[in-house]
């Protein structure tokens, strides 16, 4: 695809702007989004400079004059500004309150990695836990059927049956 | 348990085995506690003296050490034993360490809990089994900032997810003699996995010693994340054997031996000298250049350091204190390689 601004170069770069409301999307080149966004996205660049990330972020939404400066995390008051300085929340509350931000923050700094599948606390999270447990048993359920090994298929599936009816008993 | 601070390095790093290539790993994990604000937001010390009190009272084996009692030196050593990090020794309030010195737990790092395990001759699955454990024992009385999603809430964004960040030290100098080295660094990134200094974030390499650690803590589980570490550690490994093949020329005999000599005879060492030939000898070693019994490069590495050197400074000898540390570090080389 070629980049939308000079329709020369190939497009490199996805850029969505904007909110829920206003929302603008655009394929370009490297050259033609950095001019647009005033930052320098350089592809090689870290990808974990969380304070590039965050300062990009924190110029799009300036530019759109959007309610963001001034509002605050109601737990630890922080703001995408202060974010921004610290280059780190205020509280675990802020994950929640600046969620149109977090997924692309998380996106870039975990190499668009989305979602935990490791240890869970045991003490909060039984419920979860017994969820996660059965997700696993489900897809190796999945591998095993297509390997055509299903004898141990079999025994996997009572094993899922049986979570679920020790989950539903809790 | 109020412990006194050991001065010396730690029985692990002492006892280290030599090995080729491969030094001392480490595990680490951050965790905070559910509703209360992260660290640096915290208006007053109220919320991290109570979790010291509860964790003093889970932890009954490890010695607590209050950071505002200490003297920058005493920080600094802390730092250089690899116990806590830089950054917290310029803001930490409390360490709880372990008697072996290979666990701590920082209170109020980046994080409210940081708990790390570290030593040599020991694989990064045992020693997330070690941190593990300790999390484990916290999470009884503790509840920690958890979401479904994201996994551990951590004040920066690059730690959450597991919260977990596995290291290994790595004693480099063929490929940090080619430009290999830049070029492996920048394919690990974009793997998720990082080299930097000995010293961590943003600290220069030092006689060819590097740390190789993952970057990317979401989305893998801790073992599959251990696992990958492990092979890419096996292969700079492999790279670094093979670099070294080169590496078997005059030109390194005699620098080797150079550096031996120089160690053995110096009444001057900058750090970053020490660390050049220390990394030289080690080297020779590796490739039978030489043979020299009760070497120990790890820790050697350690006493080198400007706090452990400063341990030994006579500050009444000299007029400068940058001197002061040079004579004492060349005199600490010339003591343990038996030169004059």
């Amino acid at each position: 695809m070629k980049c939308e601004i000079c329709n020369e170069r190939e497009a490199a770069i996805h850029i969505s702007k904007g909110s829920g409301l206003t929302h603008q999307e655009q394929y370009l080149c490297e050259q033609c989004a950095n001019q647009s966004m005033d930052i320098n996205y350089n592809q090689t660049d870290n990808p974990f400079d969380i304070q590039t990330l965050l300062k990009m972020l924190a110029g799009n939404s300036k530019r759109n004059q959007t309610e963001t400066e001034e509002h605050a995390c109601p737990t630890c008051g922080a703001t995408l500004q202060s974010i921004v300085k610290n280059g780190l929340f205020g509280c675990s509350h802020c994950y929640e309150y600046f969620e149109r931000y977090v997924p692309e923050i998380v996106t870039r700094v975990q190499l668009n990695q989305q979602r935990h599948i490791g240890k869970i606390p045991s003490q909060a999270h039984d419920t979860l836990k017994l969820k996660r447990d059965i997700e696993t048993l489900e897809r190796t359920l999945q591998e095993k059927v297509k390997t055509q090994a299903f004898e141990e298929a079999a025994v996997i599936r009572d094993q899922i049956q049986e979570l679920k009816d020790g989950g539903a008993h809790e | 348990m109020v412990g006194r601070m050991n001065r010396h390095t730690s029985t692990w790093i002492r006892e280290a085995v030599n090995t080729e290539i491969e030094m001392s790993s480490r595990i680490r994990l951050a965790r905070n506690i559910k509703g209360v604000p992260f660290t640096h937001v915290l208006e007053d010390d109220e919320d991290l003296e109570a979790l010291g009190g509860l964790v003093a009272k889970m932890l009954p084996g490890y010695s607590l050490t209050s950071l505002g009692g200490l003297s920058v030196q005493d920080r600094a050593l802390l730092v250089e034993k690899h116990l806590i990090s830089p950054n917290f020794a310029k803001r930490g309030t409390r360490v709880f360490i372990n008697g072996d010195e290979d666990i701590s737990i920082m209170l109020g790092e980046e994080d409210h809990i940081r708990i790390q395990a570290l030593g040599t001759n020991i694989t990064l699955e045992a020693l997330y089994d070690k941190a593990g454990a300790v999390d484990d024992t916290l999470e009884e009385k503790i509840e920690y900032a958890f979401d479904e999603q994201y996994g551990y809430l951590t004040a920066c964004p690059t730690n959450i997810g597991t919260g977990m960040r596995a290291s290994v030290m790595l004693h480099l100098p063929a490929l940090a003699a080619t430009n290999k080295i830049q070029r492996f660094h920048n394919n690990l990134t974009r793997f998720g996995f990082t080299l930097r200094g000995i010293y961590g974030e943003g600290s220069e390499p030092l006689g060819s010693v590097y740390q190789l650690s993952n970057q990317v803590t979401l989305g893998f589980e801790e073992r599959v994340i251990i696992n990958n570490l492990s092979e890419l550690k096996n292969r700079l490994i492999e790279e670094e054997r093979m670099a070294r093949q080169h590496l078997m020329t005059l030109d390194t005999l005699d620098a080797v031996n150079r550096s031996l000599g120089i160690l053995q005879h110096a009444y001057k060492l900058s750090l970053k000298e020490a660390a050049m030939h220390l990394s030289n000898v080690k080297l020779g070693l590796d490739l039978s250049y030489i043979e020299l019994e009760n070497f120990n490069f790890q820790e050697w590495f350690q006493l080198i350091q400007p706090a452990f050197v400063k341990e030994r400074v006579n500050t009444e000898e000299y007029d400068s204190p940058g001197i002061a540390a040079e004579s004492a570090r060349a005199a600490l080389m010339r003591e343990l390689l038996g030169g004059k």
